[in-house]
């Protein structure tokens, strides 16, 4: 089981509202600093951080994970979470 | 010279690169980058009569708002809206043809016309009570007549929102650790 730590992004709902291709949020994350996040509109909406892309809920998976980060989607509030993976404790 | 002293005219130069605390993406075509502007060392030049050759003819400081009213179908007093259209001013400078000033002019003048959508660049005047500072470069010309040796140079600049500017700080964004994050207000 992975444990990743988790930062709010943004909220889904109010990024497809918008009707923007992509925008750029850039939040100062406690402990990690100011990160970029790109987020895009395409068959399914993902964010690109360092070259790594994530798209929320492919195949159904909540969260989705790929090389060391995650992206969930709160089925409740639509808000976005970006996870970064901890490495595991022995 | 106007006034009774000497104007000074200082060039701000900025270099736009990549954030270097941005990672740049390298398994996809999409790149994400943030862009910052490092200074380059701004360039004054003392426009002094008797060094450059340049002679202040006029100058004026001129502020432009556009004022929007509307009178109310209740009667009630009517509403201004205002927005700012333009805080510059204007200089004009008389010159002979062989002028180092206007030489030296001209060709910042010339550089920086590659640099106005870039934002690289930004121009100080002070004069007296006619300053501005980090401003923007509006209209620059160099007008000669026949039958005479002089040349009429006129330029403005405008104060205007422009990089680099201090970004408002950004909330701090807390975390949760685990499988999946903690929801505020979720059992």
């Amino acid at each position: 089981m992975n444990i990743y730590k988790w930062f709010k992004i943004f909220n889904y709902d109010e990024f497809q509202a918008l009707g923007l291709v992509s925008r750029t949020y850039t939040k100062e994350l406690v402990d990690i600093g100011i990160k970029t996040f790109l987020v895009t509109q395409g068959n399914l909406v993902s964010i690109t951080y360092e070259g790594v892309f994530l798209p929320i809920e492919l195949n159904d998976k909540n969260p989705f994970e790929f090389e060391g980060f995650a992206v969930y989607r709160d089925p409740e509030s639509s808000d976005v979470y970006f996870g970064f993976l901890q490495p595991e404790e022995t | 010279m106007l006034g009774g002293i000497d104007p000074i005219i200082i060039f701000h130069r900025y270099k736009k690169v990549v954030d270097p605390t941005a990672s740049v993406g390298h398994q996809l075509a999409i790149v994400s980058k943030k862009e910052t502007f490092i200074p380059l060392t701004p360039i004054p030049i003392y426009l002094s009569e008797a060094i450059t050759g340049v002679q202040i003819d006029s100058e004026s400081k001129n502020l432009d708002v556009e004022t929007d009213t509307q009178t109310l179908s209740d009667g009630t007093p009517a509403n201004s809206n205002q927005k700012g259209i333009n805080s510059g001013v204007s200089v004009t400078l008389s010159a002979k043809k062989d002028s180092i000033g206007v030489s030296i002019l001209s060709a910042f003048m010339d550089d920086l016309f590659d640099k106005v959508t870039s934002k690289e660049y930004a121009i100080t005047y002070i004069h007296g009570a006619t300053t501005i500072f980090q401003g923007l470069l509006h209209t620059f010309a160099v007008d000669q007549n026949s039958g005479t040796d002089l040349l009429t140079i006129k330029f403005e600049l405008s104060k205007g929102q422009k990089q680099p500017t201090k970004p408002p700080p950004l909330a701090a964004v807390p975390s949760s650790t685990g499988t999946l994050p903690l929801i505020p207000g979720a059992a």
